[in-house]
C-alpha cells in the first residue's frame, strides 16, 4: 500500500469538513436571531442569514457529490505521513505556547528561545546554528523594527531595559 | 498622463528613499522567488510591517517591486534546478534547464533577465495607459455601482477555482461570513463578537492575510523537510549576446503584450499569463521542434509573459479594488494599511502618490535587470538554504506582521487560526483565493447593498439605472464565462505537467 491519504479516504474527510460546515452555518443562523431590529430594508441579521443559508446549502451538495463519487481507492491524492502530521500538531501547539509567552517575556526572549527549539526539532545538529543564528536574528530583527522602522513589538523583560 | 508622470519623477529623484526601496524590494523580491517553496505572495506577506511607517508612495513602491522582482526570480531555480521558484516559472522549466544540462546555465539566465526586465518596462506602459482610461469613469461610481463593482469581483471566484466550482464557492461564502464579524457597517450592532472587545473591528486583514498565505504555507513546506538539497553547478553569469538580444525582441513585445493582457483578467492570471505566450510563440515558430530543448526564445516568452502578467494583474487592483490572484489580494491589504482606498477614486485622491509609484516601477524595470546580471552568479548558492532555518525564520516574521497592524497579541492567534483553516482547505483540496475575496469584497458588498437600497427606498431598479450598472453587470457575465474557461484551461495544464509544485496559491 503506499502511504499517503487515498481517494476514498479524501472523500469521507470532505464529508467530515462538509457536516461541520453544516453545523456552524445552522450555528450561524440561530445566532443572528438576536440580532436587532433596525429600519431599512435590509437589517443587520440579514447578510449573514442569507451567507449561512447558501454554505448550509453548498455543504449539502458537497456531502451528496462525494457519497455519489467515483473512487479510485488506489489513487492518492495527498501525500502525508504521521511523523509529518505530528510536526504540524507540534508546531500549532508550540505557536500557542508562545503566543501566551509572548505576553509575559517580551518578544526577543520569547522568540529566540522558540526559533532555537524549531531549528532542533526540525533536525539541525549544529549546535552553532541551533543557538548563535537566532540569537543574531532576533536581535537584528528588533533593531531594524521597533528601532528603525518603528514598528511596534510585544514588550518584555529584556525591551524594557533599552 | 505625461505631466503626472514627469512629476511622479521628481518627486522619486528628490526623495532618495523611494530609490532605496526599488532597489531593495526587487533584490529581497529576487531572493524570496528564487528559493523553492517561497513565493512572491508570501514576499509580500511578510514585508507588510515593514510598510507601516512608511509614506504611502513608499510603502507601495517596495512591495510592487517585491512582487516584480519575486516573480523573476522564480525563473532562477526553474533554469537551475527544475524546480520552479513560484508557480508562474513553470513554463521556463522545459527550455531553461535544458539549456542548464548543456552547460549553459548563463545564457539562460541573461535572456531570462533581459526578457523580464524588457516585460516589466512595457507592461508599466501598458499599465500607465490602461488605468488612466479606467481611472476617469472614476466619478460616475455609487453605491449600487460599487456594489455590482463587489459582485463583479466576487464572479472571480469561478476562474479561481479550478476542479470544483462548489468548494470555491464555499470559500467564498466562508469569507463572507468571516467578514461579517464585528461591527455592522450601517447601525454599528456588534455581530458575531462573543463578547470579545477584540472582534468589535472585525478580523483585520494583515492577520488573515499573512495567515492564509504564509503560515499555511509554512505548514505545507514542513512535510518534505527533510527533502534532500539540489546541489546547483557554478553560474558564470553575464549579459547576453547582442544577436541572442535581438532575436528575443519581437517575441518579448508580443509576449509582454499578452502577458498583461491575460494579467489583466482577473483569474489565474500569473500562470498562464507565461504558458499562453509560451504556446503562442511555439506555434509562432519557423522551428517549434526546438522548443523544451533549450530554445531562448521558449524562455524569453514564458518569463517576458510571467513579469508583464504582474503589471496587467495591478490594472484592476488598483483601478477597481478588485484582486485577481494571492499575490495582488496581499498587495490590496497592503495598500489599505497604508491609507489608500483601492478603487476608482484612488486615482482622484491620491494621484501624485499613484505616479511617484508608477515613476518607480519604471525605474525597478532597469534595476531589475542591473541587480539579475549582478545576482545571478550567487542566485544558485541561495537555493541551498535550508528549510531547517528558514522556516523558523518566517514564523516569526510571520508573527511581526500580525502583531504589528494593532499593537495586539490577539492577531497573532487570528494568524495562526487562518494558517490552520488555509492548510486544511489547500489539503482537501480547496481554493485559498475566494476566502480572501470574501474577506475584502463582503464588506464592501453589504454596505453599498444597503445603502443603495436605502436611498431607493426599496426598488431595485437602481441597479439598472446608469449605464455604468449595466457595464459591470455585463462584465460579472463575461468574467463568469471567461472564468470557468480559464480554469478548465489551468486544469489542463496541471494535469499535463501532473504538477503539484502548481498549486494556485
Amino acid at each position: 500500500m503506499e502511504r499517503g491519504v487515498r481517494m476514498d479516504q479524501h472523500s469521507k474527510l470532505e464529508i467530515f469538513l462538509s457536516i461541520i460546515l453544516c453545523l456552524i452555518s445552522i450555528g450561524i443562523f440561530l445566532m443572528s436571531a438576536n440580532f436587532p431590529d433596525a429600519s431599512g430594508n435590509l437589517k443587520p441579521n440579514t447578510f449573514p442569514r442569507i451567507m449561512s443559508s447558501l454554505l448550509f446549502i453548498l455543504s449539502l451538495f458537497l456531502i451528496y457529490k462525494n457519497i455519489f463519487k467515483k473512487k479510485d481507492k488506489n489513487k492518492v491524492i495527498f501525500d502525508i505521513n504521521k511523523k509529518e502530521y505530528k510536526y504540524i500538531l507540534f508546531l500549532i501547539i508550540l505557536i500557542l505556547i508562545y503566543i501566551y509567552l509572548i505576553k509575559i517575556l517580551g518578544f526577543i526572549l520569547t522568540s529566540i528561545i522558540f526559533m532555537s527549539i524549531l531549528i532542533y526539532l526540525f533536525g539541525e545538529k549544529r549546535k552553532t546554528i541551533i543557538f548563535i543564528f537566532p540569537t543574531i536574528f532576533i536581535l537584528a530583527l528588533y533593531l531594524v523594527f521597533s528601532k528603525l522602522a518603528m514598528v511596534p513589538l510585544p514588550q518584555g523583560l529584556i525591551e524594557n531595559l533599552f | 498622463m505625461l505631466g503626472n508622470l514627469i512629476s511622479g519623477f521628481l518627486t522619486v529623484f528628490s526623495y532618495p528613499i523611494n530609490l532605496l526601496v526599488v532597489f531593495l524590494g526587487v533584490g529581497l523580491g529576487a531572493i524570496i522567488g528564487a528559493m523553492p517553496g517561497l513565493t512572491a505572495t508570501m514576499g509580500i506577506a511578510v514585508a507588510l510591517p515593514i510598510t507601516f511607517g512608511l509614506p504611502a508612495e513608499v510603502g507601495l513602491t517596495l512591495l510592487i517591486s517585491i512582487f516584480i522582482g519575486g516573480i523573476y526570480g522564480g525563473g532562477i531555480p526553474a533554469i537551475l534546478i527544475k524546480t520552479p521558484g513560484t508557480p508562474a516559472s513553470a513554463a521556463t522549466i522545459a527550455d531553461g534547464f535544458s539549456l542548464t544540462k548543456k552547460g549553459e546555465a548563463s545564457k539562460a539566465l541573461g535572456i531570462h533577465v533581459f526578457s523580464s526586465s524588457f516585460a516589466t518596462l512595457v507592461g508599466t506602459f501598458i499599465l500607465i495607459f490602461a488605468s488612466s482610461i479606467i481611472a476617469s469613469f472614476a466619478l460616475e461610481f455609487g453605491a449600487a455601482e460599487y456594489f455590482l463593482l463587489s459582485v463583479f469581483g466576487l464572479s472571480i471566484i469561478a476562474s479561481v477555482t479550478g476542479d470544483s466550482l462548489v468548494k470555491g464557492l464555499i470559500a467564498g461564502v466562508i469569507g463572507i461570513i468571516l467578514s461579517t464579524v464585528g461591527m455592522d457597517p450601517i447601525v454599528g450592532f456588534p455581530r458575531f463578537t462573543f463578547g470579545n472587545y477584540e472582534m468589535m473591528q472585525g478580523f483585520s486583514l494583515v492577520p488573515a492575510l499573512i495567515g492564509l498565505f504564509a503560515i499555511s504555507q509554512v505548514f505545507n513546506e514542513i512535510e518534505d523537510i527533510e527533502m534532500s538539497i539540489v546541489k546547483t553547478g557554478k553560474v558564470k553569469g553575464g549579459f547576453p549576446k547582442i544577436s541572442e538580444i535581438k532575436s528575443i525582441i519581437p517575441i518579448s513585445i508580443q509576449s509582454a503584450f499578452i502577458g498583461t493582457f491575460i494579467g489583466a483578467i482577473p483569474g489565474p492570471g500569473a500562470i498562464l499569463g507565461s504558458f499562453i505566450p509560451y504556446s503562442y510563440a511555439k506555434k509562432q515558430s519557423k522551428n517549434p521542434e526546438k522548443f523544451g530543448q533549450g530554445e531562448i526564445k521558449g524562455i524569453a516568452a514564458a518569463e517576458a509573459g510571467n513579469n508583464s502578467a504582474v503589471l496587467g494583474a495591478l490594472i484592476p487592483t488598483l483601478t477597481l479594488g478588485i484582486p485577481g490572484e494571492a499575490a495582488t489580494a496581499v498587495l490590496l491589504g497592503g495598500l489599505m494599511i497604508l491609507g489608500l482606498k483601492p478603487g476608482p477614486m484612488l486615482f482622484v485622491d491620491n494621484i501624485n502618490t499613484v505616479y511617484t509609484v508608477f515613476a518607480s516601477i519604471i525605474i525597478a524595470a532597469f534595476v531589475l535587470l542591473a541587480e539579475g546580471l549582478f545576482l545571478s552568479k550567487y542566485m544558485g548558492k541561495l537555493i541551498t538554504i535550508s528549510k531547517k532555518i528558514l522556516l523558523p525564520s518566517i514564523l516569526i516574521l510571520c508573527v511581526i506582521g500580525s502583531f504589528a497592524i494593532r499593537n495586539s497579541v490577539f492577531d497573532i492567534g487570528v494568524a495562526l487560526a487562518f494558517g490552520i483553516l488555509g492548510y486544511i482547505f489547500v489539503k482537501l483540496n480547496f481554493p485559498i483565493v475566494p476566502i480572501l475575496l470574501g474577506l475584502i469584497l463582503g464588506p464592501i458588498a453589504e454596505s453599498n447593498l444597503r445603502r443603495a437600497l436605502m436611498i431607493s427606498k426599496g426598488n431595485l431598479n437602481i441597479f439598472f439605472q446608469s449605464w455604468l450598472s449595466i457595464v459591470l453587470i455585463v462584465l460579472t457575465v463575461i468574467s463568469l464565462i471567461i472564468g470557468v474557461k480559464m480554469s478548465n484551461k489551468l486544469t489542463e495544464i496541471k494535469t499535463n505537467n501532473q504538477g503539484d509544485e502548481y498549486n494556485v496559491q
